[in-house]
């Protein structure tokens, strides 16, 4: 049986070798093959003196190299950081730094924008470039390899893990200050494979259109469910979402995951009817899908079965409405999902009565081992799991989410808001101090507060208000817009930028009152600001 | 035709460039390299901003049914695209 994360591909290689493990355009990549790429990509590892939980950062669109990379890594003992291709060089750069990353895996163009941060990553000794010939680069203590050298097969010592040990390390945001880094243990990923195949019934005959990126948890999955089955994973990078309709229908696809502000793109445009004859199932996560949208759906494709699931990385994966309730339950995120517990409590732990709103505490296999190198922030949100058993001595850690939910007569849970100031955005985490922070550092603002307000399609808006300091006075909202483009990533760039004149308003600590001006912001907008954006 | 090809695709990478700001990395760019996936910032929302530049800078219309992700694969396919809007353009304004 799969322990560690590399076993997935291992074993289906023994078993099903000829079976199309991945597809890439034009490439297609059987379980054999991609066994063959991991260990040339391990044992380079291994060559380059990397030892067991070494950090290992792969900064790629997905493509096949991408996921011989996590892989690889896995089988040499060693961790990835998958770094989401979307991030700039600012935020790669702190992730880089944040958890000691020794060796990069990246291509050709998104190492040319990285020339100037890479002198700020200390313990950087390596990079792996995905491309045959050798650029006309050169860094100070840093050994450049090509991909085109990982051609080594001959049996290498590699160092000896456990499934506890750690195996990958996720970045998500949270409310306050830098990304932190989510550590997963082999066990937490292989659970989470074998638990989300088991609802979604997965088999060796399914093929995933992969178009989430693989950095987080859920993107992740699309991945892991189908080696652990024997699936074939088609890889995308898309700019368009018609061309996600294309190649569903092209590559007969069974199974498709995606976040809300993707499932309203792909409901305004036009579906082959035969689609749903092979699109077995689609997955929502990160995020309420409208019920509009779901309705879209179900009518586009009458015979596909669509799962609502919820999750937070620091689980992995929590809960999911299975197909049959949805006619009934819509609005719910679910149940647990298999071999997880979730608990609905007050803060004191003590469980919240049914309808009874209380915050989101999972217990169980897939519980992370914690941030990086963080004690504070893991211990606000890794807490000791409510209700145990007292004769049990050793505590038990649950993650308690900050996410407030209510439980229904028959269990069923319902979404009800954040305990905290997460902006939660197009399916991801935002700080709203990391907004804040990047303003800061422009020397364009002398005041800024970021906040999200409620909106129809991405869940959270983004909402800033500034005051520009005195050289920058001139300055234009689309001007700053512009300059947030440069230095965020999409996602993170605010959708309403408020310039204002006045110090921003304080509260009793003489801290910008973040919270009233939310508020009066929120109350401004409305619940529909769908109108005021593009 | 030919001097005029390369005309275009130089252009055609300093308004790349500017439209998202690359600062020049552009402009050293091989015709044949992938831009799908490859190039960071060419996401969903900067396509906009690409878009809107490209219909600007080459006085061409561009419709939603007409773009896709062939269309971006490389620099060739993307002056390819712009070259054959042009032409059929001025067509239609003849």
């Amino acid at each position: 049986m799969a322990t560690l994360v590399h076993h997935l591909v291992e074993e289906t290689a023994q078993h099903k070798p000829y079976h199309i493990a991945l597809k890439y355009r034009e490439t297609t990549i059987s379980y054999k093959q991609l066994h063959t790429e991991i260990l040339f990509f391990a044992n380079k590892v291994v060559d380059l003196s990397l030892i067991a939980g070494d950090r290992i950062g792969i900064y790629a669109e997905k493509r096949v190299e991408t996921v011989v990379a996590m892989l690889g890594t896995s089988k040499a003992g060693c961790v990835f950081v998958p770094i989401n291709p979307l991030l700039k060089p600012d935020q790669v750069a702190f992730i880089l730094d944040n958890c000691s990353i020794s060796l990069l895996v990246t291509t050709l163009d998104r190492l040319s924008t990285l020339l100037n941060i890479l002198h700020q990553c200390k313990d950087l000794k390596h990079i792996i470039v995905m491309a045959d010939v050798s650029p006309e680069i050169k860094f100070q203590g840093i050994k450049l390899t090509l991909w085109s050298e990982l051609k080594n097969v001959t049996f290498k010592k590699y160092p000896k893990i456990i499934d506890q040990d750690i195996a990958a390390i996720l970045y998500t945001s949270g409310s306050t200050g830098k990304p932190k880094g989510v550590i997963l243990s082999h066990r937490n990923i292989v659970a989470g494979a074998i638990s989300v195949s088991e609802y979604l019934e997965l088999n060796e005959s399914d093929r995933l259109l992969a178009v989430l990126p693989l950095s987080f948890d859920y993107g992740m999955n699309q991945l892991t469910t189908m080696f652990l089955v024997g699936g074939c994973v088609v890889l995308m990078n898309h700019l368009f979402p018609k061309d996600i309709i294309t190649l569903l229908d092209k590559e007969k696809i069974t199974g498709l995951a995606g976040v809300p502000p993707l499932w309203i793109q792909l409901v305004q445009l036009q579906w082959q009817d035969s689609i749903t004859e092979h699109l077995r199932f689609i997955t929502n996560s990160g995020g309420h899908m409208p019920k509009e949208t779901l309705a879209s759906l179900r009518n586009l494709l009458p015979r596909t079965k669509p799962y609502l699931m919820y999750g937070l990385t620091e689980a992995f994966r929590s809960t999911y409405l299975p197909p049959s309730e949805i006619e009934t339950r819509q609005d719910s995120m679910g149940k647990a999902i298999p071999n997880a517990e979730i608990l609905v409590v007050r803060p004191d732990g003590t469980p919240c009565r049914p309808e009874e709103p209380g915050e989101l505490v999972h217990r169980g296999v897939h519980v992370a081992l914690g941030y990086w190198n963080n004690p504070e922030k893991t211990a606000e949100r890794f807490k000791p799991c409510p209700m145990q058993n007292k004769c049990l001595p050793i505590t038990e850690l649950a993650v308690w989410s900050g996410d407030i939910v209510k439980k229904d007569k028959d269990g069923y849970l319902y979404y009800v808001g954040r305990n905290d100031e997460t902006i939660k955005t197009s399916g991801y985490r935002v700080s709203p101090s990391e907004i804040e922070e990047m303003f800061y550092s422009s020397k364009l603002v002398v005041e800024v507060v970021a906040f999200g307000v409620p909106h129809s399609t991405l869940g959270h808006a983004i909402y800033v208000i500034v005051k520009l300091t005195e050289n920058n006075s001139n300055l234009s909202e689309t001007t700053l817009k512009l300059e947030c483009q440069k230095r965020l990533p999409a996602y993170m760039v605010p959708h309403f930028i408020e310039i204002t004149k006045d110090n921003l308003l304080r509260n009793s600590n003489g801290k910008i009152d973040r919270k009233t001006l939310s508020t009066s912001r929120k109350n401004q907008i409305g619940d529909d600001s769908a109108g005021a954006l593009k | 035709m030919r001097n005029d090809t390369t005309q275009l695709i130089e252009k055609l990478k300093s308004v790349l460039d500017a439209a998202l700001f690359l600062s020049g990395r552009a402009l050293q760019w091989n015709n044949q390299m992938s831009l799908l996936g490859n190039v960071p910032e060419l996401d969903s929302m900067a396509i906009m901003n690409v878009l809107s530049a490209l219909e600007l800078n080459f006085n061409i219309m561009i419709e939603d049914d007409d773009i896709n992700a062939d269309i971006f694969a490389t620099i060739e396919t993307l002056a390819e695209f712009i070259h054959q809007k042009q032409k059929n353009q001025a067509i239609s304004f003849a």
